[in-house]
């Protein structure tokens, strides 16, 4: 650091003569500046450790918190976005069901029967009488044909008769008092 | 002032100027801030339950899910009746600026009286219905009107796809869903499911972006044991008797002797169930249940079954039936027509009613009685539909000296057709009385419901039933029930013509019940069918009524079921004795005289003399002999491979290869088939799947 002490003889000095002389007619005061130049590039800062350390903390909280609210908000706008994606495929599975529903329904009346019969009575057609059948397949006997019919169950049909008096229906058996 | 000094007052102004505006601002600011705090206050606290509620009420709605009623199918999983969305149209008064214009808007469109709609506007706030389950059309048209204060629902609405096709069975549902008659009413708890409420949640632009709640459990599909194809068949049939007698109306059961399955169940008149309230009162009634009436020669089954169960006679015994009139408690009951001596055989061939009132009298009160009870008259069978009859049936203590004689040839008593054709099953089975069943299967998903099983009892021993068999069979082929005779099988049946009873509480001369009961063929039969038709005009013998439409469905039942025939020799016989008949031109009476299975009391000479059957009926047994040939190739037998564990690709693919009709149930992985694996059947039979995951 350097000072420098300099009397400084322009206007302003002279002002301050003029000034001065002014006030009491003396002999003039000369005013001195000293010029100080300061540097400071060669000042070493001491480093705080500690303050550096909270700095640190503080500006990882902040980035901490700064992320989690971004990603906070990005999760909360996500699943907004996907909420309504999800209520339109819903939607979109609602409508398709029904659809489908309706094709159903649409299949099931263009299949009744009586409509069947009565566009091939339209073409001419005619249910043929047994006599005009001739069957070419595999021939079974009329016991085997009944069989398969009653085969063609649901398992709660009991499989075998039951023997003479044996297993009273319910309530088919009362006597007539019971009437 | 020196300059110095003013510009330190300068300055000093200055700064207080700079202050004094920072505490402006700061004021403001403050004041501001104050502002806020107290709206904050007043909205978030003091306003804040109802402001809460307004932004709910904007922001979310909830919608009822209105339940999924469950479809009810027949036995090869062809929908009979299911549910399909419709939207509801309802307005929120309050929110409607000019009533009587919305009123005036939508009433051509919705087809309800403005006045009505004026009216629903003016006594509802909140909520009003404008139109039910309105249809597509109308919505769109509404929706077009885009006005404010009338919404939307989706509602599900109950079809019938097939129409009238097993109406009654079926039934039908109200407005609010819930089952009013048939499988509708009796199965609503396992059809109808749970509705659901969900919240929605949207946004200024009414996209919805968030749904939370119970979206409602849909109710239990039902599979009966009908197949439309039998019931059309039955239908059609007894249609065609109705309208070709002008009959009040009439009844067809088709059932398996086996099981007691009921295959198919008609009833006449017909009803609309998609326009069940356009149907008079009497359409609703199921003749097949819920109609009582006196059986008359068709109930001999349990006097005759009876003595030879007991071993009182044996088919071959003759009894004298004593020249047609027999005396009982001072009462003379007349036969029909004045026999001699007959065997019991015939007597049943014949239909005697003086040989039937023997053999009642042989067997006494009790132990008729007990076989009455014992194959179910009286009681009801307790078949899974609402509005079944019990019949008629008084304990001997109540029978009058006459009695035994009424109800040993069918009068005095009072029957359904379900039951009866559920006696007459046993007698086609070997002598078992199996429950009368319509219910196959109840499911959900993946799960079933553990049915009642069908439960059977003996009531004749083997013996007797193939007795009994062996003299039904005598009937078609030289009795009463001639015009019954089938082409290519053997048949078994007993033809009935009972009297009603008039207003005044005596039996009518001019009103009868025809009906006809058999099944076939005889060995091994595959199906009994009942078919009873109330007050033909023109006709009146079971014989000539029921036994055409008897014939008819059980011809076609036979077919379709590929029920090999048993009797190929009928073939020709029957096609010669058709034309036979058509060139003489003689009416196409089995017997020279049908009338003997009138009940003793109303043999009337009148009654003997009815008309012949229609001359179109002559003309299509003649023409079916000279059409053409039809070759059905069922192809050869194929086996059913496993589905199981498979996926519905998989399985598809498999069914295509080899020619299966496939119809697929549910989704995920095979765990049901029918039929089984390793069943041998032909290509083109349709094979159900069922798969869940």
């Amino acid at each position: 650091m350097a000072t420098i002490a300099t009397i400084m003889p322009g206007p302003r000095t002279k002002a301050i003569r003029r000034r001065n002389g002014a006030v009491g007619g003396r002999a003039s005061l000369t005013e001195v500046r000293f010029v100080k130049c300061i540097s400071n590039a060669k000042l070493r800062r001491e480093v705080d450790r500690e303050k550096q350390r909270e700095c640190y903390r503080l500006l990882g909280l902040g980035v901490a918190v700064f992320v989690f609210f971004l990603l906070y908000g990005w999760q909360h706008f996500q699943c907004v976005r996907l909420g309504y994606e999800i209520q339109q495929l819903k939607e979109q599975w609602s409508t398709l069901e029904e659809a489908n529903r309706q094709l159903g329904a649409e299949l099931a009346t263009l299949a009744d029967p009586q409509r069947i019969d009565a566009l091939a009575q339209q073409e001419g057609l005619a249910a043929p009488s047994p006599q005009q059948m001739i069957r070419t397949g595999p021939a079974l006997d009329p016991a085997a044909g009944s069989q398969e019919f009653a085969r063609n169950l649901p398992a709660s049909a009991p499989a075998t008769v039951p023997a003479l008096g044996s297993v009273p229906g319910p309530g088919r058996d009362s006597s007539p008092n019971e009437r | 002032m020196t300059p110095r000094k003013s510009q330190a007052q300068t300055a000093r102004s200055h700064g207080s100027q700079v202050i004094g505006r920072g505490l402006l601002l700061g004021a403001i600011l403050a004041l501001w801030m104050v502002c806020l705090l107290a709206r904050l206050y007043y909205l978030q606290i003091i306003r804040y339950v109802e402001l809460v509620e307004r932004a709910q009420k904007q922001q979310q709605r909830i919608v009822e899910v209105a339940p999924d009623r469950g479809t009810i199918s027949d036995r090869n999983l062809h929908p009979l009746a299911m549910s399909v969305a419709r939207e509801s149209i309802y307005a929120v008064p309050a929110e409607i600026p000019n009533r009587e214009m919305v009123a005036d808007l939508l009433a051509p469109v919705v087809e309800v009286d403005a006045a009505v709609l004026r009216e629903r506007f003016h006594t509802y706030h909140s909520f009003c219905w404008v139109k039910r389950k309105a249809s597509d059309d109308e919505a769109a048209r509404v929706r077009d009107l885009n006005l404010k204060g009338v919404y939307f629902q989706k509602e599900m609405k109950r079809v019938y796809p097939k129409g009238e096709l097993a109406a009654h069975s079926l039934g039908y549902v109200g407005t609010d869903d819930n089952g009013l008659a048939g499988i509708e009413y009796s199965m609503n708890r396992e059809i109808v499911g749970r509705p659901g409420k969900v919240l929605i949640a949207a946004d200024a632009r009414r996209q919805s972006f968030l749904s939370k709640g119970a979206e409602g459990v849909p109710g239990k599909n039902v599979v009966l044991t009908f197949d439309e194809n039998i019931q059309y068949i039955a239908e059609k049939s007894l249609a065609e008797a109705v309208a070709r007698w002008h009959a009040a109306g009439g009844a067809v059961i088709v059932q398996n002797p086996s099981t007691g399955e009921i295959l198919a169940m008609a009833s006449q008149p017909v009803l609309n169930p998609n326009e069940y309230t356009k149907s008079p009162e009497e359409a609703r009634v199921n003749r097949a249940i819920g109609w009582v009436y006196e059986p008359g020669s068709t109930f001999k089954i349990v006097t005759v079954s009876a003595a030879l169960e007991e071993k009182l006679t044996t088919p071959q015994e003759v009894i004298n039936c004593q020249m047609g009139s027999i005396v009982l408690a001072n009462h003379v009951i007349h036969d029909h027509k004045r026999f001699g001596s007959l065997t019991v055989n015939d007597v049943l061939v014949h239909s005697s009613d003086v040989g039937a009132i023997k053999l009642g009298l042989r067997l006494g009160q009790d132990r008729l009685y007990r076989y009455m009870t014992r194959y179910g008259f009286g009681e009801k069978t307790e078949i899974e539909l609402p509005g079944e009859e019990r019949g008629l049936l008084k304990p001997p203590d109540r029978w009058s000296g006459i009695s035994i004689g009424e109800m040993s040839m069918g009068q005095e008593v009072g029957v359904t057709a379900l039951q009866l054709v559920t006696a007459y099953s046993a007698i086609a089975n070997g002598g078992v009385l199996f429950e009368p069943h319509i219910l196959r299967d109840v499911y959900r998903g993946g799960g079933h419901d553990t049915l009642r099983p069908a439960e059977g009892h003996r009531v004749i021993s083997e013996r007797t039933a193939a007795m009994m068999k062996q003299m039904f069979q005598d009937v078609v082929e030289r009795g009463t029930g001639q015009l019954a005779r089938l082409a290519g099988y053997t048949v078994g049946g007993k033809t009935g013509t009972a009297q009603k009873i008039d207003a005044s509480g005596r039996y009518s001369h001019s009103q009868y019940i025809a009906s006809f009961v058999g099944f076939a063929p005889v060995q091994h039969p595959a199906v009994t069918i009942l078919v009873v038709v109330d007050s033909p005009v023109g006709a009146i013998y079971g014989g000539d009524v029921a036994g055409p439409v008897f014939k008819t469905t059980m011809q076609q039942t036979l077919a379709y079921l590929n029920i090999p025939p048993d009797n190929p020799s009928a073939l020709p016989l029957l096609a010669s004795s058709a034309s036979s008949r058509s060139t003489h031109g003689s009416r196409e009476k089995p017997e020279e005289d049908t009338s003997d299975d009138l009940p003793g009391e109303t043999t009337l000479l009148g009654v003997s003399d009815g008309p012949s059957p229609p001359a179109s009926l002559q003309r299509a047994s003649a023409d079916e002999s000279v059409q053409g040939t039809v070759v059905v190739d069922d192809g050869p037998l194929v086996t059913v491979p496993d589905f199981s564990g498979q996926p519905v690709r998989s399985v598809a693919k498999e069914c295509q290869e080899h020619g299966f009709e496939l119809a697929v149930l549910g989704s995920g992985l095979a765990v049901e088939q029918s039929p089984a694996a390793g069943t041998q059947v032909h290509a083109g039979t349709r094979v159900a799947v069922r798969f869940a995951r």
